[in-house]
């Protein structure tokens, strides 16, 4: 028997939860730095997978937790690969760029390289990430887009740089359209409604608010644009119905666990972060709701595919992959 | 058993009840009592990624899990079956286990690797490598020297080479420094400072710190403090990677800290050097032990000293001095310490 009934008139309210224990999490981190230490940082792939495991094995939806099923082997042979992407592009481009002319062509092109790189970065490391996530034993995804991806973050890219960064809101809101909808969990669909124009006024607001309240307004205007992307993402199961993501979090809220951070980290030198972790997802995740109806029953598995390459590049460059 | 099932098929969470049956699970839905699955027991693996609670997988339903919640009934089964009920502890006892292996790893790594693996790269260097460098650092930083009589400073060298048993290009030059001391850098340079010669009184104080620094030269410790420290940011800041920014201090004065224990093995190691190299050639430790026995002010701050406490450097010379054999004539006489306090003057 289903555990979730729901009405078909009134609206379910789904809720996230953290579920982990600070002090576990400290040791998983403490044990991560020292053997990433001791190992010169080779151990830092099974490092990262160690702390995705039990970050996600601590967040549960509907009281039932997520699961990571990405190995620390995976992400070796990811920054491995990622490292020969890397050296290869760097020795071309110092050959290429010894010959006349067309040195200058590819001096201009390496502009673009970053873009690039960012774009299978955070395409093909959320796709893996996504991957080998999984929730009551079915698989989240992202579908094999990539070069569509590219051709859409080097479009906003461009564009945004001929426009000092006005276009910013737009191409954000793009992307993030793009990576919503392509993303599944079985059958199950995500959908995006956020509208550039829309992006561009928060951004406005609270960029001049930022600026005349000296910085205080940041934390508002870092949740506005958060609540944003999050409330026009749903979710659609497999019979159609929709349920919206909510953020009941406000400005207040925001700042004072900005302030713990602040503090907490500046006090402790740093070795309070596991316990700031656990802290904030306490406090975050049960105020993120999806608010709808879902047949949970409707959603199918799907098999599970995508590298870790890309997964390397997002953790080697510090790309922010914000919701997911 | 209470439990929660999940078929891997589809989404759905079904609480269930799992009972035991000819060494199969059997899986009923609490509500209606339906048969939902019969696992065999033999085949199930259990979640390792699962900290706190029995998570079983089945290898032939990919994605089909069995939560068993925490009951009495659910340790019984875990204890009969060999998955082990405390899972809590056995998560403390493992990352407890790695902690201790890291530590030792660290406190290896820093006490064994890193001075083989610094001494080792520092074997690839030749001495005219290390003279260069020198050169190098030194058009970099300006120093105040001032000037030896030519026969002083010849003479200074080649007591130096006497010490080092080797032809060299060794140099002595002198710091216009009122503080007390002596270094060498890289090379076969070795500085005494202006204090230093103002304040010594006896010839032999200035040619024991001379074979001090002569020891420092033979064993190549600024070469090597140097691979170590490379060594070292290396492990800071590759190893620990974001966590580097989080450290309880900042990585140079961690540095710095953890340099001492070697710096003071080096001064230890140079002061070995330089009872030998005097013994060899008959020379008087009496100066040495004056001088360090002059020294001992340094008090609480001895801990953080690169150099061992003064107490213990004058017992080894003390000691030395009694199995020493008979004083031959002194390599530098105290006519030459007359010439080289001329400096003094200046």
């Amino acid at each position: 028997m289903e555990m979730n009934q729901e009405s078909s008139q009134q609206k379910q309210v789904y809720r996230f939860q953290w579920t982990g224990d600070a002090v576990d999490l400290f040791v998983v981190m403490l044990v991560n730095v020292l053997l990433t230490t001791v190992t010169f940082g080779l151990y830092t792939p099974w490092s990262r997978t160690r702390f995705r495991q039990y970050l996600w094995g601590h967040t549960s939806f509907e009281q039932d937790r997520a699961t990571y099923s990405g190995t620390g082997w995976e992400l070796a042979r990811g920054w491995v690969r990622l490292f020969a992407i890397i050296i290869t592009i760097y020795i071309a481009f110092v050959i290429l760029s010894l010959i006349p002319f067309l040195g200058l062509i590819f001096a201009f092109s390496g502009l673009l390289i970053y873009p690039f790189l960012f774009a299978i970065g955070i395409y093909a490391g959320t796709r893996y990430r996504l991957s080998r996530t999984e929730w009551r034993g079915v698989h989240f995804g992202l579908e094999r887009r990539t070069k569509d991806f590219i051709w859409l973050y080097l479009q906003g890219a461009v564009i945004s740089a001929f426009t000092m960064g006005i276009y910013y809101p737009w191409f954000k809101n793009e992307t993030r359209k793009f990576l919503t909808e392509k993303a599944y969990y079985g059958t199950g669909r995500f959908t995006y409604s956020g509208d550039g124009m829309d992006l561009f006024k928060i951004y406005l607001k609270g960029i001049f608010l930022s600026i005349v309240t000296l910085g205080i307004y940041i934390p508002w205007l870092l949740l506005n644009l958060a609540k944003y992307k999050i409330e026009k993402t749903n979710f659609v199961d497999g019979r159609s119905q929709t349920s919206q993501f909510q953020l009941d979090l406000n400005g207040a809220e925001c700042l004072k666990l900005s302030l713990i951070w602040f503090f907490g980290i500046l006090l402790t030198f740093g070795i309070a972060a596991p316990f700031l972790i656990h802290y904030t997802l306490k406090k975050v995740l049960p105020k993120l709701t999806l608010v709808g109806h879902i047949d949970f029953g409707s959603i199918y598995s799907t098999a599970a595919t995508g590298g870790a390459t890309a997964d390397a590049a997002v953790d080697y460059y510090d790309i922010d992959l914000g919701f997911f | 058993m209470k439990a929660k099932y999940f078929d891997g098929k589809t989404a759905r969470s079904f609480a269930v009840n799992v009972r035991i049956q000819n060494q199969e699970l059997l899986i009923y839905a609490q509500e209606s009592d339906e048969l939902l699955a019969q696992w065999p027991i033999s085949g199930l693996k259990k979640d390792i990624r699962e900290i706190r609670e029995l998570v079983l997988l089945n290898p032939v339903l990919p994605g089909a899990k069995l939560e068993l919640l925490p009951s009495k009934e659910v340790d019984e089964f875990a204890l009969e079956y060999g998955y082990r009920p405390e899972f809590s502890f056995q998560f403390w006892r493992k990352s407890m286990v790695m902690v201790i292996v890291a530590i030792v790893g660290i406190v290896s790594v820093f006490y064994y690797f890193l001075p083989q693996i610094s001494s080792g790269m520092a074997g690839f260097v030749s001495r005219k490598h290390e003279r260069a460098l020198e050169n190098l650092v030194r058009k970099q930083v300006e120093l105040q020297i001032l000037e030896i009589q030519k026969p002083l400073q010849e003479k200074l060298a080649a007591i130096a080479e006497t010490f080092a048993e080797r032809d060299g290009e060794f140099q002595v030059e002198v710091l216009d420094w009122p503080e007390p001391n002596a270094f060498v850098a890289f090379g076969e340079r070795i500085y005494f400072t202006k204090g230093l010669i103002c304040q010594a009184q006896e010839p032999s104080q200035i040619i024991g710190i001379l074979a001090h620094e002569v020891g420092h030269v033979e064993h190549r410790h600024v070469l090597k403090q140097v691979m170590r420290s490379l060594s070292l940011i290396i492990l800071i800041q590759v190893g620990l990677g974001d966590f580097s920014q989080a450290l309880i201090i900042d990585p140079e004065t961690a540095l710095t800290l953890l340099q001492r224990s070697h710096s003071r093995e080096d001064e230890h190691q140079a002061d070995l050097f330089a009872v030998e190299a005097m013994q060899r050639q008959g020379q008087d430790l009496s100066g040495l032990i004056e001088f360090f026995s002059r020294s001992r002010d340094l008090g609480a701050l001895q801990f953080l000293s690169t150099h061992p406490p003064s107490d213990e450097r004058t017992k080894i010379f003390e000691e030395a001095k009694k199995e020493s054999g008979p004083v031959k004539e002194p390599l530098f006489s105290k006519q030459d310490l007359e010439d080289l306090k001329v400096l003094c003057l200046l």
